[in-house]
Order: C-alpha cells, then structure tokens, then sequence
C-alpha cells in the first residue's frame, strides 16, 4: 500500500494525543496548578486534531468530511470519527469541571480514558478489517495500535513532568510500557509478515485448475491508480534497515534514556520516540501487499 | 446507508463473462469508458490523455493472462469490472453513506455528491473495481449501465450494459443471477461457471465460465502426462494397432 503522508501523521499522532490522555483520564499525569491543567489538555488535544485534520488531507473532497459520522453501524472509519470527536468533548468537559471544581472527576477521567482507548481501537480497525490485506487483516494489529499509543503518551508524560518538575515517577511504569509495545510490535511483525493471504493468481482469475496463472499483458501501458495507491513496492528494499530504525528509535532508546537521568535527554525523548513510530507506520503501509495486485502480476 | 440490505430482493442483476470466447479487443472497456464519461455521474477524467505517464478512471479492464502447464500454455484474456457483491465489502466499509448496495437489484453504487474520496472502498474491494476519478476525486465504478438497463428511451436491445451491448463476440451476458431459471443462471450451471477470489468471501454476484478444454491440448497432454497411455501402445502395432487407437480415439 503506498505509505501517504497524511495517513501516517493521522495515525501516529492521533495515537500519541490519545496515549495521552488515556493517563490523564485516569489521574497519572502530576497536575500542580490549573496553568499545567490547561497546558496539557492543549498538548494532547492538539496532538489528536493535528492527526486527524491530517487524515482531512487525505481525501478528495475534505469539505464533506462531517458526512463521515453518519456510517457508525458497519464503518470503522466512520466509528473512529465518532470516538475521535466524543474523546474530544469528553476530555474538554473533564478538564472545565477539573478546573472550575478545583478537583478531578473520577467518573469523567475514567470515560475519557476508556473512549481514548476505544478511539485507538476503531483508528487500527480502519485497517485490521480490511481482509484484502492479509498483513493487516489479524487479531494482534488493534493490539499494536494500543500498545504503541500507551507507552507513546507515557513517554510524552515522563518528558512533561522531567521538564516541569525536574523528575518524573512514571520511568518504570513507561519502561514496562515500551517494552510491552515492543514484544507486541515484534510478535506482530513475525506473525503478520508470515500470514500468507489465501489469494493468488489462480483464485484472483480462477483459473488454477488449469494450470498456473502469470500476466501476460497488462490492461494498460501506463501505472492506473489502483497500482499507485497498492502496489508500493519501495519499502520491500529496506525494510530491515528501516525496521531496525523504527525498534531502535521508539522503543530502545528511549529505554534506555528514560533511566539515564539527563534532563535534556529525557525531555527530547517524546521526539526521538515519535520518529521511531512514524518509521514503523510508514512501514506499517509500504509493506502491506493488497490482494489487487494479483492481477497486475504479483504473486504474495 | 453502507449498511448492507437487510432484507434484499431475490434479483441480482449482473454479468456473466465468457473466458472461452473473449478475445480481448477492449471495445468493452472503449464503450464502457464512452458511455459513462456521458452519464448521469461526473465525467470519466483522463489526465494527460495524449502524453507520456497518462492517467484516467476506467470502470472495465482486460487483463490477459498465461496459463501454463508442464506442457501446455494457453492464453486467457479477461474482463474485470466490479462484480456487485451480494457481502460486498466496499459498502460497509464507506463512512459517509456514498457506497451503497440497492435493495431492489442489488446494484452497488456510489452516490458521488455525497462520497469523501477517502479511497476506503477501493483498499476493501479484492477486484480493484473502483478508481478514484483524477479531476472529481470521488470514487468510480460500474453502475451495471443502471441508467441504461431501465431506460425506456432507448430501444429494447439498448437495455443493456455498455460493455454487454458492444461485445462483438457475445462474450458477455447480462440478466438476474438470482433467478436460478434465468438464461444467465441456467449458462452458469452449464457452462461451470465460478466466482473470482471465492475466499475474498465477497459472494460475487457476477460469474465467470471457463476457456473450454482446448482439443489439441488435450491430445499433447496425454501424450506427455499420462504413461498408461504409452505404455499400452505397444501392445498391436501396424495397421491393427492404428484401428486400435483410432477406435480408442472415438470412444
């Protein structure tokens, strides 16, 4: 699948924002004064917005993306603009009680909390139902979704409280996160990589029975969208080089860094962290092999 | 509403394609592509239509595929456009309403004022059947000619698909492949007609009946796969052994 930009930024920082409030809904985040209230409900909410006006560049007409709240019943795309925009209100409403109460409403932070959760859920469903895509069409890949979400917004928090309070009590908790993240993504990786779609050239033409099947010729001399938009076949060159890259930046070292006990270090991590994923989701996309190619002569 | 039918109507209009008799002229795809760049919906776009690297929404395909043996190789031109799935993934998948599967024949089709362009349906849909228009960006795909097949302008025989009317091999039938008594159901079951992708687990309304066994391949291939053959050969020789395999020939 071709890895868009747009796409990338919206998953990935959408799942950081929403990682994000996962632990402020339920308390975690270290609030001294209604200043620090404010600012971190600014940060992760702009993490989600940015992400999801992101996906807006995506399409075609974004000047009817509200229709895109009506198909909740059978969509996932839909659902996750509905859990997108509820965690929104929720977490709005959660901080102007928090702040006018002077005192944090258990009940709000756990709602906001479970529909950031389930947001991550319905933005890794958009691609985990797709059976057309056998990498992605498995039980572990809203697992994925989840885990790398948690332990993103745990690092964003540690850096947060290092920088505002000069230490942090979440480092184990963050590293226990990140490397639950990395056994998931790692397991995905090998699980996923192997599941060979049931497809091929002989089911796509049914014509197995008569022998193999290869293209000849193809429809058209010129590359069609469909091959543009699935038949990306770039990554495929350096996905250990690249995948590497994506462990090293989002999960080791940031680690390792957590526990090294340099401000600065510790305070840059959620960047550093964020380029890893943004590797991992590019790959995510580029290695994804669509059943669609089939007929343009590639055999998965 | 993407939410499937809930209670859909027997009929299921759509295409059977003869891979025996295609010959893969496109005159199909060109009536296709001519037709609905004049329908109802938006243009068919080109871009760059007469420079290098063009690019344009098309509804129909030919693919041509080789199919080989250890001692055969046959070649199989074949027509893809969308199959109007009876579990049509492309439908539940749309987020805005735009893709929808009609209840009464069971056409899939994109409402385009209301579609995002978000390209969703097109990842979901095995087939490749829907592109996204260059210049529109909303997405395209086959109507079954729906602005044809009921139009009571045109004369009777125009009452058909583009592609169905301009096939000048009758490679391509159009009828109801819900009525098991329809000359499209009743081709299917003679002719073995099969679904495309069948663990796409999409239920394709349209079908596909197979090239028919070619009578020289037939005959290379016993001779070169099958050893009993050879080996029962010496058994009479001359002119006996000649009426031997002759009358084993007609049997």
């Amino acid at each position: 699948m071709r890895p868009a930009w747009s796409i990338i930024v919206f998953t990935s920082l959408s799942g950081l924002g929403l990682g994000m409030l996962f632990w402020f809904g339920l308390g975690m985040v270290v609030i001294e004064d209604p200043r620090d209230l404010i600012l971190f409900v600014i940060l992760g909410l702009s993490a989600v917005s940015i992400g999801l006006m992101s996906s807006l560049l995506h399409l075609g007409h974004p000047e009817r993306a509200w229709r895109a709240l009506s198909q909740w019943r059978s969509s996932w795309l839909s659902r996750e603009g509905v859990c997108a925009v509820a965690t929104i209100a929720l977490t709005l409403v959660y901080a102007a009680v928090w702040y006018l109460d002077g005192e944090r409403s258990l009940v709000l932070g756990l709602v906001v909390s479970v529909l950031s959760l389930v947001t991550v859920w319905t933005t890794a469903m958009i691609y985990g139902s797709l059976r057309t895509v056998a990498r992605w069409y498995h039980p572990l890949t809203p697992w994925v979704y989840l885990a790398l979400s948690a332990c993103g917004g745990l690092v964003v928090i540690v850096a947060w409280e290092q920088s505002l309070l000069g230490e942090s009590g979440l480092i184990e908790l963050a590293t226990v996160a990140l490397l639950i993240a990395l056994a998931v993504k790692a397991i995905w990786w090998k699980r996923a990589g192997r599941q060979q779609s049931s497809s091929t050239p002989e089911t796509a033409t049914g014509l197995g029975s008569m022998g193999q099947v290869d293209l000849l010729m193809a429809p058209h001399t010129e590359e069609n969208w469909l091959q543009h938009e699935m038949g990306f076949v770039v990554a495929r060159r350096h996905v250990n080089r690249l995948s590497q890259i994506a462990f090293g930046l989002a999960f080791i070292v940031p680690m390792i860094a957590l526990w090294s006990g340099i401000a600065w270090l510790i305070i840059s991590l959620p960047i550093i962290h964020f380029v890893g994923i943004l590797t991992e989701r590019w790959l995510f996309f580029a290695e994804a092999k669509h059943a669609v190619t089939l007929y343009y002569g590639e055999r998965h | 509403m993407t939410m499937l039918p809930e209670n859909p109507s027997a009929k299921k209009l759509g295409l059977v394609i003869d891979l025996d008799i295609c010959v893969g002229c496109h005159a199909c795809v060109v009536n296709c592509k001519e037709w609905n760049t004049g329908s109802e919906g938006a243009p068919l776009s080109d871009v760059n239509a007469y420079g290098a690297q063009q690019t344009g929404a098309w509804l129909n395909r030919i693919h041509t595929f080789e199919v080989t043996t250890d001692s055969t190789a046959q070649v199989v031109h074949f027509p893809k456009s969308c199959l109007h799935c009876t579990d049509a993934p492309c439908v539940t998948v749309c987020p805005t309403g735009a893709s929808y599967k009609r209840v009464e024949d069971g056409i899939v089709l994109v409402n385009e004022d209301h579609c995002i362009g978000c390209g969703l349906c097109a990842w979901a849909c095995p087939y490749g059947a829907r592109e996204m228009d260059p210049v529109e960006q909303v997405m395209k795909k086959c109507t079954l000619c729906v602005d044809r097949i009921y139009n009571e302008n045109l004369p009777e025989e125009d009452r058909v698909p583009a592609c169905v009317r301009t096939c000048p091999t009758g490679a391509r039938a159009f009828g109801d492949l819900g009525d098991p008594d329809s000359d499209v159901s009743q081709l299917v079951r003679e002719r073995g007609g099969f679904d495309l992708m069948p663990e796409q687990q999409t239920s394709p309304v349209n079908k596909y009946l197979p090239p028919r066994e070619k009578r020289h391949l037939i005959a290379s291939d016993r001779a070169s796969t099958e050893p009993e053959a050879n080996s029962s050969k010496p058994d009479v020789e001359g002119f006996w052994g000649w009426v031997d395999s002759a009358l084993a020939k007609l049997s």
